[in-house]
This record gives C-alpha cells, structure tokens and sequence, in this order.
C-alpha cells in the first residue's frame, strides 16, 4: 500500500512568507554610520583595522 | 517605600537657566527646566513617599507627572525598597590609549607627512586633519592615503581649496582609490559644480567660503556631540586640546595650529619631543568647569572647546587663559543664542586676533 505523505503544512504560515519577493534594491553606499569600512594594517594581527571617525568634531571651521 | 533609580548612563548637566539631559547610550541630549533637576536631586536622596509628603496636594500632581515624565523617557527606574546599592554609578574616568589622538597639519606640501609618518605611528594617532592652501590633484589624494596605508590611523578629513578638474569622474576615483578619508570639504567653490547622485565612503562638502586656519573654533549646536567618551573626555581634560598635536604652515609643532606657543619645528624637532617640553600639556587638563562663562552652561561637557580664539578677558594663577571661546554666541545666563562676530562686547578681542576682516557671513 501506497503510503500517504503529508506535506502539507498543518499550521499556515505567517502571512510574510506568503508573500516573500526579493527587490533588488540598490545599495546605498553613501557615508551612512551604519556601514562599516575596512582599512589594511600590518600592525594589526588581522592585517586590518576599521576606519573610525572621531568621536568629536576635530576642528569647527564651517 | 519606592524609589527612584537613575540610570548610570543619563548624565544631568545643570546650567544656570536650565539643565541638560544627556543619555549616554542612545548618544542624544535634551533640555529640561531647572526645577527638573532639583527634584531629581531630591530623588538621589529620598524615596517617592517621602518626597510627595513634602509637597501640597496641588504640587504632588506636578511631581507625579514629572515623575511619569522621566519613566517615559526611560531615564530611570523604580524599585522597591533601598536597594539602589545594586545600582553602581558609572565611572566617570576616561582613557585614551594613544599618546596623542589626533594631528591637525596646516600645510602646502605633502612632504611634510612623510617626515611625521613614523612619529604619528610611535604616538598612536587615530586621526589625522588635513588643512590644504593648495589644491590638491587626484595623485596628491591617493599619495596621501598611501602614506598612511598599513598604518595605524584609523581615519583623515581633508580640507582643500575647490579646482576645475573636480568632478564626478574625479570623485569617483576617489571613493576607489582611498580609504581612510571620512571627511572630504572643498572649499572656495564658487558654484556648486554638480549634482551628486552616487553617494562615497565618506562625507562631501563643497564650502563657497574661502576657508583659513583662523576659521576654527566655532561653537554652535552642530558640533555638539552626545556620547560617552565625548563627555568624559570633557569631563576630566580640555575637550579640545587634549592628545591633540598641530602642525603649521611653517612647520612649528603647536598643541594646536592656531594656538600661539610653538614647541620647535618640524625640521628639526620630533613630535616626541615637542610633546615632551614642559609647557605642551599646559592647557590639556582645563575643563569646561574652569573657563568663565562655560562652567555655568548646560553644554559644557556635549561642547568642544577653543583656547585659540577666546574673549581675552580672564587669566587664572598658571597664567592660562580661562577666558570664553570667542566664537561662541550662547549666553547661558539667558539661555540665548545671538551672533558672536558682532557683539559689540567681543569687538576687542576679534581685533586681537585681526578676525575683523572676515565678512559675518564667512565666520558663521
């Protein structure tokens, strides 16, 4: 006897993957704080560090 | 009984007209009337029941809504009993593990970096501030960016007078060929060139104002910033002067360009051993709290200072100026902004430091 599988799902899914669609939306690659970038150093053992600003305004001329 | 618990991360500045509230977590500072901060005074030492028996009925309403107030904007919480002793108040200590923390270089040729390229590395600096009288070429960009490549400077703001050979293209070759530039301001451009769709890796700004050396020092709520090493540093040293070092167009190492003692020059002096004269540190330990004027603001610890263009007006017993910053147009006895550059009061000392010839409109 055939034996009956039974994919279907017992609970719905939540509604989000219902309806899950991939945009390509362009990144945004401007000076956003959020983003973090890499610089190359020797003296570090990773042979990298993160490029940080300060965590004042260095000089105020404008 | 209850009680009211600050958090440890909400620092209270008091003015003379009102406070200001600083959360140093979410890095955002607001300001509140003054009778706020004694009720929160009065909350450090006394429960909630005790503090309303103190007022009349008609008070105690007020005193729950700024109490509903506070718990609404999370700047505390209520516990039950005296167990606040759990609670330990955050150590206002501050440490900076480089021995200098930042460069600000005035100069109008890129030689000069190379000759500090080892010191910067022996003193630790992060952060490297380039001012530019001349324009720099696409080259001259990337030349200065390969110098510190591998380094330990973690970032570089470059102040350059505009040219005709910038444009998209130029930028573009920029963004792909640097990497440590996090600020990047044109100054003397006339006309704003074009318009710039594809945003970089770091900060653009095209300035119309000729910009000079003695453009620096300005206070205004831009520069204000609200985070935790910011304001332990302007807690405990001189928010401005502190492991800074300055380099001017002549090459003499100052703690700051604009400043006026030199400490030698770059030709024949080390940065290690300018920063080891007796006199280099002299201005690194005066807080906002010791200058005229600023001990009584609210801003004092969200503030940068300037030592190099100040009121003239009070010396302490070292002989260090401990006068207001010249470019700062807030009162703090009124709780007012005006502008600085022309307040009758401040004439005399934009005469010392020949800033009369700066148009109002440059100086904003």
């Amino acid at each position: 006897m055939k034996k009956k599988i039974n994919f279907q799902e017992k609970n719905k899914l939540p509604l989000t993957f219902d309806y899950l669609e991939i945009i390509n939306v362009k990144k945004n690659i401007s000076h956003d704080k959020n983003v973090i970038y890499h610089i190359s150093c020797n003296i570090c053992s990773t042979n990298y560090n993160v490029r940080r600003e300060p965590h004042k305004s260095l000089v105020r001329m404008l | 009984m209850k009680y009211f618990n600050l958090f440890s991360n909400i620092k209270v500045t008091k003015g003379t007209v009102r406070i200001l509230v600083s959360d140093l977590q979410r890095n955002v500072s607001e300001l509140y009337p003054l009778e706020l901060y004694e009720l929160i005074e009065e909350l450090k030492i006394s429960s909630i029941e005790n503090l309303l028996d103190n007022y009349d009925d008609e008070s105690k309403v007020l005193v729950k809504e700024y109490l509903d107030f506070l718990l609404k904007k999370e700047y505390g919480f209520i516990t039950k009993n005296d167990w606040d002793k759990n609670f330990p108040p955050l150590s206002y200590d501050y440490h900076d593990y480089s021995t200098i923390s930042n460069l600000y270089i005035e100069m109008d040729n890129i030689d000069v970096l190379q000759r500090i390229k080892t010191s910067a590395e022996n003193l630790g600096i992060k952060h490297l501030v380039i001012y530019s009288k001349q324009p720099f070429t696409l080259k001259e960009f990337v030349q200065i960016d390969t110098i510190f490549e591998n380094s330990l400077l973690e970032g570089m703001e470059i102040f350059s007078p505009f040219h005709d050979n910038i444009d998209v293209v130029f930028l573009k070759n920029l963004n792909k060929k640097t990497a440590r530039i996090y600020n990047l301001v044109f100054y003397n451009c006339k006309t704003n060139p074009f318009k710039i769709k594809d945003a970089f890796r770091f900060t653009l700004k095209f300035i119309k104002q000729n910009l000079k050396i003695s453009s620096c020092g300005k206070v205004n709520v831009d520069y204000f910033n609200t985070n935790l090493s910011k304001v332990l540093e302007a807690i405990n040293h001189n928010s401005c002067l502190y492991k800074k070092i300055g380099i001017d167009i002549e090459g003499n190492i100052r703690n700051c360009p604009a400043m006026p003692k030199s400490f030698g020059n770059i030709r024949e002096t080390s940065l290690e051993e300018a920063l080891n004269h007796k006199d280099f540190k002299e201005y690194w330990n005066l807080t906002k709290d010791k200058i005229e004027v600023c001990k009584d603001c609210e801003f004092r610890y969200i503030c940068t200072d300037c030592r190099a263009y100040t009121e003239h007006t009070h010396t302490n017993s070292d002989g260090l100026d401990i006068s207001k910053p010249l470019k700062c147009g807030y009162n703090p006895y009124t709780g007012e902004w005006e502008e600085w550059s022309t307040n009758p009061l401040k004439q005399k000392a934009i005469k010392y430091y020949n800033l009369e010839t700066i148009n109002t409109r440059e100086l904003q």
